[in-house]
């Protein structure tokens, strides 16, 4: 398990979870992660490629010929895609999450409650 | 493609002149690219604000990749290699929140009561002296080393200065900006005040003088 990179930052975190789901380009991976996070996590394009050059350097993300959607695509697009360390940075971040959900519960506190009552 | 959506492309492209070489022959194409996709997102007529956060977003990743190079290769080396250029951009980097704070304090009255209340002094002080002063330092640095090593051709002047001149400029900017500053007897005021983040006694002291 590799825990170099834990605990993520919101950014990084939610580009893994995109590239997770499938192979993707810049736009494609900005969209999902706006969408995964509810619009909470919003990214310009020097966020973005600033976030993919220290993944691709720390071997969590790579860069990857599949093209899922190849028909409708512009091919100058780089897809990028998880490799197996990413899969495994991700999985051991999503563990750690769900162990802080659980102590949450031991302790009591209430997790329903919206960001606009915390 | 439009010619507003050219002239969009082509600024977006002076932006990125901000990112170290490396970093521009990597993801140049991709970024423009992505930011396409956005300007076709935010329809025919982008908003200023969609500039605002465009340009935010370039220097705040700008200067992330620059301190990243700093990281890597150390000062002395990102200096050394970069007089022209690296120098140059942290400077323009480091001023443009002065830049930013001249144009907002000349332009809008309301600028000056909305940073009374919701700036702490610390951060004015930070904008109006360290930054500049920290542009004027690290371009002053490879110029005198430049200026002063043995193989440097010193011949004409002219030549030097021309060789030179982005970093000159951001020199005489920052001096020019700090000197300013200085003409108006605020520095003063600056320097006892706004350290402990007292801006309205900042204010009051600037306006007596």
């Amino acid at each position: 398990m590799n825990n170099n990179y834990q605990p993520l930052t919101p950014s990084v975190f939610y580009i893994l979870l995109a590239l997770h789901q499938q192979e993707r380009h810049g736009y494609d991976i900005m969209k999902t992660v706006e969408r995964d996070s509810d619009g909470v996590v919003k990214m310009g394009a020097g966020t973005l490629y600033g976030a993919i050059k220290r993944l691709l350097e720390a071997g969590l993300v790579v860069e990857t010929d599949e093209r899922p959607d190849a028909i409708n695509d512009d091919e100058r697009r780089r897809y990028y895609g998880l490799t197996a360390t990413g899969k495994k940075t991700l999985g051991s971040e999503l563990m750690r999450l769900d162990q802080v959900v659980q102590k949450g519960h031991q302790l009591g506190v209430n997790i329903n409650l919206t960001r606009r009552q915390i | 493609m439009t010619p507003r959506a050219k002239r969009a492309d082509h600024v977006y492209d002076l932006l990125l002149r901000v990112y170290p070489a490396a970093h521009k022959e990597r993801f140049g194409e991709e970024m423009r690219q992505l930011f396409r996709d956005i300007c076709k997102d935010a329809k025919a007529n982008p908003s200023p604000m969609f500039w605002f956060g465009a340009i935010l977003d370039v220097f705040k990743g700008a200067a992330l990749a620059h301190m990243e190079l700093i990281r890597r290769d150390g000062v002395k080396n990102y200096l050394e290699h970069s007089a022209n250029k690296n120098s140059v951009i942290l400077g323009a980097l480091l001023l443009f929140p002065a830049g930013l704070f001249f144009v907002l304090v000349t332009t809008l009255p309301w600028f000056n009561n909305w940073l009374g209340s919701h700036i702490s002094g610390k951060w004015g002080f930070v904008v109006l002296f360290l930054l500049p002063a920290t542009a004027v330092l690290i371009n002053l640095m490879p110029l005198v080393g430049k200026a002063t090593s043995p193989k440097e051709d010193k011949a004409s002047g002219l030549r030097f200065i021309r060789r030179y001149r982005w970093t000159l400029a951001v020199i005489v900017l920052g001096l020019g900006w700090i000197g300013l500053l200085m003409g108006h007897d605020t520095i003063g005021c600056a320097l006892q005040y706004l350290p402990h983040g007292n801006w309205q006694s900042f204010n009051s002291c600037a306006q007596n003088h």
